[in-house]
Order: structure tokens, then sequence, then C-alpha cells
């Protein structure tokens, strides 16, 4: 063989196999980063949440968000939908910090003209440094160019595992119900006092946090990952609520020592959030029909899909809504009670249906 | 910018080809593709950190300046004096970048001294590039050195293949070639080896170097609690891990170097096929060794003035080989343990020559998989609990964190793990001391369908493996 036979015979073909994995990722397009899967069920897993999050929120239509951790993933669209109006769509990251969120939001206000953000905020999610993300983020998802996407179009776990699963599901298309059924854990598990236990703390601190241990970190963390959305587009509501953690959560956090520093941060996010006219700030973490009630919960924090259904019925009706410092307070002292009630105790000892 | 990233396989070096051999075709007093080479290679060296490229660019002017006033002069008294300002001038910068903190942060701790540290940024192949200037100023003392263009002398330090990570090439081996007008023309004779190089040593970073990585990582972050068979293969796979690496890096720095006609000397040449530590010290980064024989154990004297006085030049110039490889005193017990062992090879070699190859090859290979083990650990401790632990006859199961690394996609059930690792380990071993070694295959390359198969196959698995999806397993939400 000649070597410049040779040379046609690599060259040709890595550059025909360079393109055609363009021009493929470009059509199927697993992660929905350049348009909306409409030839197959397009693979939206938790498991790889920070892959597809950027292509849904460019490529969906939509004019309301749902915006958090886990504890938001069984929202539903659908009866967002009918009970506050607009088009909803999750963006959602499980144990995402508010940086995490914010990222997604930079994306859904640059691409979409938005009506509503519904936003769970998990005081968990402030704690961090205003730049940190809970797993990495594969850069290349999140911009908006093109020229800097040869990890997707080269890439072993692409071709390798999602092409495999667009494929599995061809021809069939993406309904209204799949907006619901996206990232939803709902059905997974057992909700019972039995779950709660099984991840519940009742040990002594190693160590205790003062009041103001997080306190700078969560105040930068908003003015720099929240804040500017809310500025920038008046025109948005923001419907921010704090989660209804079952309270044995926050008996948790006082095992871990954290509970007063975490408690603290709560007053804050008023004093921070509450001047603005298009923020609403709900605290669902004190409804006792809900967070004293085992059945609701499969660990200390997750709660059913019914409870979020029936958190959009209270933003729909305007309940729980913080109006003054003071409910807060309030609210911690209540928190700080069942707290130290259950870690005395060492076991549930609220409702257990 | 690193020769296994995207950037660089799609873009940049196809690009600084096409356009490097477009501007050869113009009329050969033209040195735009020259000029062009050296451009691109500063923005090779910068795309990451745009501020080394001051650091190198001003270290290339006055080396040059240096040497080109000792090869006008023919009065001993300048040259030496030149001579002398270059030696301290690179070493100096050297020792201020790299060397610095090591030895303030000791003096501190030891004379309970507040000497202020740099913490500077090393720049990216500081101790590459320092040694091959060291090399041509030294020999323009000695006016064993022709007159170079000053771009040539700029390509010959900056020629973007060897300069993060060596070789370290002599002047002599590369300014004559990029002299030569023949090399201004794009040459399939010399690309398709190029390419096919490149492509062996792409699959051995990518595929095999980056796996054994992921077990050696989990072994080193739990060396205190290995047990014997964890121990051995954390130490064979970090010993695997870095040949492959080094080798693999040195044979794309090869294949790139050839696809622009400049033929880089050979770094590796099956060094753990060696049966004595002399032997593997002539196979193992041969560049480095022999700027040390050529620069620092000649001048010391060689072998020349006695058995002591040769013994002492060998503990020296590995203790150097120690401290060049990184500032820190496992680098220099690195260099120490190959010191003490080559002292020993040369006080005992009529018996060990005597030995069985077999016994030869063990023994050599068993002291380099120990003495890696002191060049790999951040902490004496950790080094000295691997080693203890080699030799524990503790035969526990194998933790997972380190089988998994050698896991099959497809969700094979994790028990096949291990045999998988083991068939990487005989594979891997068996591919260092069986197989012949890139450098010979790439430079008696025969074109056949064969291994134009192999280099697209190569070249494609390791491209899609650059990068994967990171798939996080929140169990608890």
């Amino acid at each position: 063989m000649s070597i410049k036979k040779w040379c046609g015979l690599t060259l040709g073909p890595l550059i025909l196999f360079f393109l055609l994995c363009i021009v493929l990722i470009a059509w199927i397009d697993p992660f929905q980063a350049y348009h909306l899967a409409t030839e197959y069920l397009p693979p939206v897993d938790k498991t790889s949440q920070v892959y597809s999050n950027p292509g849904i929120a460019r490529n969906y239509p939509y004019d309301s968000a749902i915006v958090g951790t886990s504890v938001t993933e069984n929202f539903h669209p659908s009866y967002m939908n009918s009970r506050l109006g607009g088009q909803f769509i999750k963006l959602c990251t499980s144990a995402g910090t508010v940086h995490n969120h914010a990222v997604l939001l930079d994306i859904a206000f640059r691409t979409h003209s938005l009506r509503r953000i519904v936003y769970g905020l998990d005081v968990y999610s402030l704690v961090g440094e205003s730049n940190e993300v809970t797993y990495p983020l594969p850069d290349y998802l999140y911009t908006d160019t093109f020229t800097d996407d040869a990890p997707y179009w080269f890439n072993k776990s692409v071709w390798g595992t999602f092409i495999p699963k667009c494929l599995k599901t061809w021809g069939q298309t993406q309904d209204e119900s799949f907006r619901d059924k996206m990232y939803n854990w709902a059905n997974q598990d057992e909700y019972s006092v039995g779950a709660i236990e099984y991840t519940a703390l009742f040990e002594s601190p190693k160590q205790v946090h003062t009041q103001d241990a997080f306190l700078e970190k969560a105040r930068n963390n908003i003015e720099t990952n929240l804040l500017p959305f809310i500025t920038a587009y008046p025109e948005t509501h923001f419907d921010i609520f704090f989660p209804p953690y079952s309270a044995a959560e926050w008996s948790n956090m006082e095992s871990k020592g954290t509970l007063e520093a975490l408690l603290a941060l709560r007053p804050l996010c008023y004093d921070l959030l509450s001047r603005y006219e298009n923020v609403t700030l709900y605290d669902f973490s004190v409804r006792e029909s809900w967070v004293l009630h085992g059945r609701n919960y499969k660990d200390t924090t997750h709660y059913g899909e019914w409870i979020n259904d029936a958190i959009t019925d209270c933003i729909a009706g305007g309940e729980e809504i913080v109006i003054a410092q003071e409910t807060l307070l309030d609210n911690n002292d209540k928190l700080r009670t069942w707290a130290h009630a259950l870690h005395d105790a060492g076991r549930w000892i609220f409702e257990s249906d | 910018m690193l020769f296994n990233s995207y950037i660089f396989i799609l873009a940049f070096l196809p690009l600084t080809l096409i356009i490097y051999f477009l501007l050869g075709r113009l009329p050969e007093k033209n040195s735009f593709n020259k000029i062009f080479l050296v451009l691109a290679s500063f923005v090779f060296y910068g795309y990451n950190h745009p501020g080394y490229v001051p650091i190198i660019a001003g270290s290339i002017v006055i080396n040059y300046l240096l040497s080109q006033q000792m090869l006008n002069s023919n009065k001993k008294a300048l040259r030496l004096a030149l001579l002398l300002i270059g030696i301290t001038g690179n070493l100096g910068v050297l020792f201020l970048f790299k060397y610095h903190d090591f030895f303030a942060e000791n003096l501190n701790h030891a004379f309970s001294l507040h000497l202020p540290l740099n913490h500077w940024v090393l720049p990216l192949g500081i101790s590459f590039f320092t040694f091959q200037q060291l090399s041509y100023v030294i020999d323009s003392y000695t006016h064993k050195v022709p007159k170079y263009h000053f771009l040539d002398y700029s390509l010959f330090v900056t020629f973007f293949p060897q300069l993060i990570a060596g070789p370290i090439v002599l002047h002599s081996e590369i300014v004559p070639q990029f002299a030569d007008p023949k090399n201004r023309h794009f040459r399939s004779e010399s690309f398709a080896p190029g390419l096919f190089a490149f492509a062996r040593g792409l699959f051995k970073k990518v595929i095999v170097a980056d796996t054994f990585a992921v077990a050696v990582n989990a072994g080193f972050g739990a060396a205190h609690s290995l047990n014997t068979a964890e121990a051995w293969f954390v130490a064979v796979g970090y010993t695997l891990q870095l040949y492959f690496d080094f080798s693999g890096y040195c044979d794309m720095a090869t294949g790139i170097g050839l696809m622009f006609n400049i033929r880089i000397p050979m770094n590796f040449n099956s060094p753990y096929k060696s049966l004595n530590i002399r032997e593997f010290w002539q196979r193992w980064h041969m560049t480095l060794s022999r700027f040390l024989t050529n620069y620092i154990y000649f001048p010391l004297g060689g072998s020349r003035k006695g058995l002591p006085r040769t013994c002492l030049n060998l503990l020296i110039v590995f203790l150097v080989s120690g401290l060049w490889h990184g500032a820190g005193w496992l680098f220099l017990l690195w260099g120490l343990m190959h010191g003490i062992a080559s002292v020993l090879y040369r006080l005992f070699r009529k018996q060990y020559d005597a030995l069985h190859p077999a016994l030869q090859w063990i023994m050599t290979f068993t002291f380099v998989v120990i003495a890696w083990i002191f060049f790999r650990a951040t902490a004496l401790q950790d080094a000295l609990a691997i080693v203890k632990s080699m030799f524990m006859m503790d035969f526990s199961p194998i933790r997972t964190e380190i089988t998994s690394a050698f896991a099959l996609p497809g969700g094979f059930h994790p028990g096949y793990n291990a045999i998988y690792m083991l068939l990487w380990y005989i594979l891997s071993l068996g591919a260092c001391l069986g197989l012949r070694n890139n450098y010979e295959n790439t430079m008696s390359f025969r074109p056949t369908l064969w291994n134009a198969a192999l280099t697209v196959i190569l070249i494609v698995y390791s491209v899609l493996s650059l990068s994967g999806v990171s798939v996080f397993l929140y169990f608890n939400f």
C-alpha cells in the first residue's frame, strides 16, 4: 500500500466519523441541547439531571417554572397550570445549591419570558460558597455557543448509554403527562414512621455551630444567586417557600449541631427577600397537618406528591404567607420545641398516620 | 493545552499543520511558516495560563543573546562571565518558581525563621525549557555550537510537541531540522508514522494510564488501610500508570513532531524490560538521563576519578534528578533510593550479573515499583504504610473502589470487576515486557491496511473516551 493511500484511508474515515458524530448528535440530541425531542422520549433521569436540565430550560415552551431541590421534583406541572395559570416546567436539581438553581434560572430568563417562579428554598442550599454546585456541571451544555460542544458530540456515555435509550423509545412523542413524570420519584418508596426513623438521628452533636455560623454565606448566596433575578425581572413573580420537612429533620439538625445556625437563616431570608414587591414568601415548615404526620414522609425530609399538590393549593389560595419576621421567629420556636422533644425521646412521637 | 483534549486534537493540531505547510509553500526566503509555528506554540503554551508566555519568551531572548555574545567572543574571561550569568540566571528563575518555597519552608521550620513564601504558580514545562536552553548556553561557551538563526532557536525551545513534558531535546538534534528547507513541505512519509505514533500514544494515555489512575488514586487515598493484595495492585498500578502516561505523552510528541517533519529523540525504550538499575535509566526518560550525564555527571568527573568519587557522583546525579522531578523531600528520597541502587550495582556488578536474568528482572522491577511509591505519595507515612502493607500477608478482599476502576461499560455485575482488573494488569504488563516499543514501531513504519484500521480505531475510541457522563447516584436525594 502506498503511504499516500494509507493517509487517505486513515484521515478519510476519521474526518467522516467526526462529522457524522456532530450531525447525529445535532439530530438525535439526547439531552435536548439544541431542540426539543420530537421523535422519541428523552432520557430525563435524576441521575443525569445536570446534563438534561440546561436543554429543558432552553428548549421547552413554558412561562412559569418550579425551581428547587428534590422536594420540588414531585410537583405536577399540569396541576399547577390549572391552579396557578400559565405553563409550568420543572427546573429542579436534586440536592442542588442555590447556585445550581441560578445557572438554570439564567438560561430560563435568557430564553423565555417568565411570569412566575415557584421556588423551594432549602436552608441547606444556602450554606456553601456562592459559586458552589453539588455536582460538577458539564459547562458545554450550559453555554450558548456551539463551538465548545465537542464533549457532547464525542462522548462515550452519550453514544454508549443515552443514544440507545433514545432509540428504544423511537416513534413515541412527549405528551403533557411527560412534564409531570419528569424527575418524579413519588411512587418509589414507602411513606411511614418507620421510613422517617430509618433516616432520623438521635445523637449528641460532635460540634455545635453558633447562630451566626452560616449567616454570611447565606446572605452572599441570596445576593448572588437569587436577588439578581428578582431585581432584573420585576414583572416575574417569585413564590418562594420554605419546604415542609418532617419535624424529625429539625431533630436531625439538633443531632448535627446545626439547628440554631440553620434556623437563623430563615429570618435572614425574610429580611433580604420580603422587600421586593414581586416576591411572596411562604413558610410551610410548621403546617402541623403535614409535618407531624408520619404517613407523609419517605424519610425525614421528603414528602409525598400529595403535599406538593397541597402546596400548589396553598399558593393559589394565598395560605401560609409570611408577612412579618415575627411569624418566622414564632415558627422557629415551634420547630425548636419539636426538635428538642424528638431528640430527647429518641423516636417519632407525633402522629403515625 | 493538553494533547489529550478536544481543542488540541480537533482544532489546534489540524489547523496548525495546514497553515504551517501552506506557509511553507511560499518562497524559501520567507520564514512565515516558522514565525507562525512559534506563535502557535505560544498559543499552545499560554492557552490556559497566558501569563506564562512572557516568562518563556523572555527566557528565549535572554539566553539567545547571551549565547550569541559568547559565540562572537574569543575572550575566555568574558565568555566565562556570560556563562555564569546564563547558568545562574536560568537556575535562578527555576529556583524562584519551583524550589524557593520548598527551601524557605524548610529553613523556616528548622531555624524558626520567617522567610516569606512566593506561592507562585509553576509555569508549565519550566524544568524542560530551562534544561534545554542551559545545554545551548553551556555549549556556546565552549564554541561547540554553530550560530543559529533566532527563529530556529526559538523553535528549538518552543516547538509545542516537546515544550511541556519533553523529551529534553538538544539544539543539535532539532535546530538543523528546522533550518532544512526540505522540511517546509508536507510529506506523507513523515505524516503517516506520525499519525500512527500519535494514535498509540493517545490510547496509552487516555485509555490505559487514566484507567489505572482511578484505582491508584483510590489506593493512595486509603494508604493506611490497604491489605497486601491491594497494596501490590496499587503499587504496580502506579508503575504502569506512570509509564503509560509519560511514554504515551512522548509517543504523541514524537508523532506530532513527525507530522511537522521533525524527528524528536527517543525517550522510552521499554524500561520495564530492564535487568538492572543502570539499564533502567538507559531506557527510562532517556533524554533526562543524557542531560544529567553530559552536564552533571561528566563535569563532576564521571567515573574517571576513582571508585569512591564515582559513587559520590552517582548519588549527586540521582539527587539532582529527584529534585528536578519536584520540590519535595519524597522526590529527594526517591532520587536517593535510585542513587544508592546505582552505587550498589556499581559495587557488586559482577555478582549481580551472574544471577539468573529472571531473578535480575524481579529484583529490578520490584525495586522500581517500591521506589515509585515514594515518588507518588504525598506523605512519607503514606508511602511507608503502603510498603508495609505489601509484606503484611493480609489477603482480605480487594475493595470495590479499586476494582471498579476496571469495570466494563454496559452494567455487568460488579463481581466480575476483579477479573477485569487482573486482565488489565496482565495485558498491560505483558505489553510492557513483550511488545516492541512504540518508537521502534514508528521509525520502522510500513503502511498496511491493518495499521490504518488500528490508527482509526485507537483515535476514535480515545477521543470518545475523553469525556463521559458522570452519573450521580444520590440515593437519599
